[in-house]
């Protein structure tokens, strides 16, 4: 029997990649195949993300920017659709623009897979608008806070559609920083670079939807109140799917997460015991 | 200083060897002036100056946008050069351009709402890029069970937070014990936010030393400087 325990440990603590990569797997998939409903409070942060939307004023004005990509829908993705739904329940003027190039076709993504698609976001030009992609970061930032079509009228005097600004009647009322009511800024990329060209100098209020990597940036502004909400990579996107009731993505891969990440910590405690197991045996000798 | 040492600069300096001298202060020169406006503009609420700073962060966006025709240049003669060269795997160089010439012309000719170019990011690209971040999960879970080795106390407590953390950001762990979301935004609050605001205050402290000197004309790494 001993024996047995011996050769189990010894193999733990030789062959896990392959095993380990199984497991991870089939514990992925298993919430899946069996759905089940976990508890999920929800963040003081989440919380301020979702009520500074439902604070606006019907028709105020809110400055979303995308500075995320493809490899982040796991994470953002969620939120992505959720807030649209919201800010579309809440009859809020959208004004879309993106830091990256796929910007524009993730928006097409999270629209088309909201409740009710473009239309429930209301009237093209009217109601939202899509500005596109403009490159240069954080001085995009900076131009787009002056004058936030500046730079596409600067490129071509057109949105993402290809519709001239002066037949958008929502440009009429977007001239500058004063305009916006709101920003909110899905990232992978962290939330500084917005901190220094939105809040410090207009003090515009910051909402932010971050990838788990850049969250513990995103926290110290929420502290020091430069950021008023924020939501943290999946689990954020879980809560904030639950309080607006737009259940979709992240609530479906929360439970991935839980099964998934208790499998890490047994394998924190398997690869502990080999390793003292073996340890042991060496001073033995 | 980048003036007085541009005017302190004998005739006879500028032969050959002067005209890169005048195009190294010409640039520093140039950043200089740029750096002080800003700064100046941003401290100073004058309208004719705010103006001028306005159009230079407007054409700075627009020097940007040739960042993309760069990349694209280098990119496909880097893979030429090595397709004529019959280097090592220079079938994947083929590949490769031909990937890109298949995505970017539609994007070139007829923009981002093509339906190919649509239909190669929502089932090409987006799969693809999910794929390969969620890989990182796989390394994760392998280097947990070989890194995470309590060895010494600092290991050990170093584990700890590790396992809080996650019981906090699952939901399973507010399953297991109502206390482990409490200590893990305890962790997050309090000793995470201490450390990312060092880091922060440090870079700050960092960036305006940059800044000065690029003013001053002593930081030279712009303009082929060491």
């Amino acid at each position: 029997m001993a024996s047995t325990n011996q050769k189990t440990i010894k193999w733990l603590g030789t062959h896990y990649r392959q095993e380990i990569y199984a497991l991870l797997i089939i514990f992925g998939i298993f919430p899946y195949v069996y759905p089940l409903s976990l508890p999920l409070t929800i963040s003081r942060d989440t919380l301020s993300f979702y009520n500074a939307i439902n604070n606006l004023k019907q028709g105020s004005t809110v400055l979303v920017m995308y500075r995320w990509g493809s490899g982040n829908w796991g994470e953002l993705g969620g939120c992505a659709i959720a807030l649209n739904s919201q800010l579309a329940q809440r009859h809020l003027k959208i004004v879309f623009s993106s830091m990256g190039t796929v910007g524009p076709l993730l928006l097409e993504r999270v629209i088309g897979m909201q409740t009710g698609g473009k239309a429930a976001l209301g009237v093209y030009g009217v109601d939202w608008v899509d500005l596109g992609f403009a490159p240069g970061d954080e001085k995009m930032i900076t131009a787009i806070m002056e004058s936030p079509d500046g730079i596409w009228r600067t490129y071509g005097q057109k949105d993402n559609y290809g519709n001239n600004f002066k037949d958008l009647p929502i440009m009429a009322g977007v001239r500058d920083h004063n305009s916006i009511d709101l920003v909110v800024v899905l990232t992978a990329n962290g939330i500084i670079s917005h901190v220094r060209q939105v809040y410090i100098p207009y003090k515009v209020p910051i909402l932010c939807a971050s990838i788990g990597v850049d969250w513990p940036e995103v926290k110290t502004f929420i502290d020091s109140g430069m950021v008023v909400g924020g939501v943290a990579s999946l689990r954020g996107s879980a809560e904030y799917e639950r309080l607006t009731g737009f259940l979709g993505p992240a609530t479906s891969a929360i439970a991935g997460i839980s099964f998934n990440h208790v499998l890490l910590l047994g394998l924190l405690i398997v690869g502990n015991i080999t390793y003292w197991y073996g340890k042991a045996r060496k001073e033995t000798r | 200083m980048a003036i007085r040492q541009f005017v302190d600069r004998k005739p006879a300096e500028l032969g050959v060897v002067g005209m890169s001298a005048i195009k190294r202060e010409s640039v520093r020169l140039v950043l200089a002036a740029v750096l002080i406006l800003t700064i100046v503009s941003y401290f100073v609420p004058y309208r004719p100056l705010e103006s001028v700073v306005s159009t230079i962060v407007n054409a700075s966006v627009i020097i940007s946008a040739f960042a993309l025709p760069v990349g694209a240049v280098n990119i496909i003669r880097y893979n030429l050069t090595s397709i004529t060269k019959r280097k090592e795997e220079w079938y994947l160089n083929v590949w490769l351009l031909f990937c890109i010439a298949l995505a970017a012309i539609p994007a070139v000719f007829y923009g981002q709402r093509q339906p190919i170019y649509q239909w190669i990011y929502n089932n090409v690209n987006l799969p693809a890029g999910s794929a390969i971040s969620s890989t990182t999960a796989f390394f994760c879970a392998t280097a947990m069970y070989r890194a995470f080795r309590v060895r010494n106390m600092d290991s050990f407590l170093l584990m700890v937070c590790c396992a809080i953390t996650m019981l906090m950001n699952a939901p399973i762990g507010e399953t297991i014990w109502s206390g482990f979301p409490i200590m893990g935004r305890w962790l997050s609050d309090y000793s995470q936010n201490t450390g990312v605001r060092l880091i922060w205050i440090g870079v700050g402290v960092g960036f305006v030393a940059l800044c000065v000197r690029y003013i001053m004309g002593k930081e030279t790494s712009l303009t082929g400087g060491e």
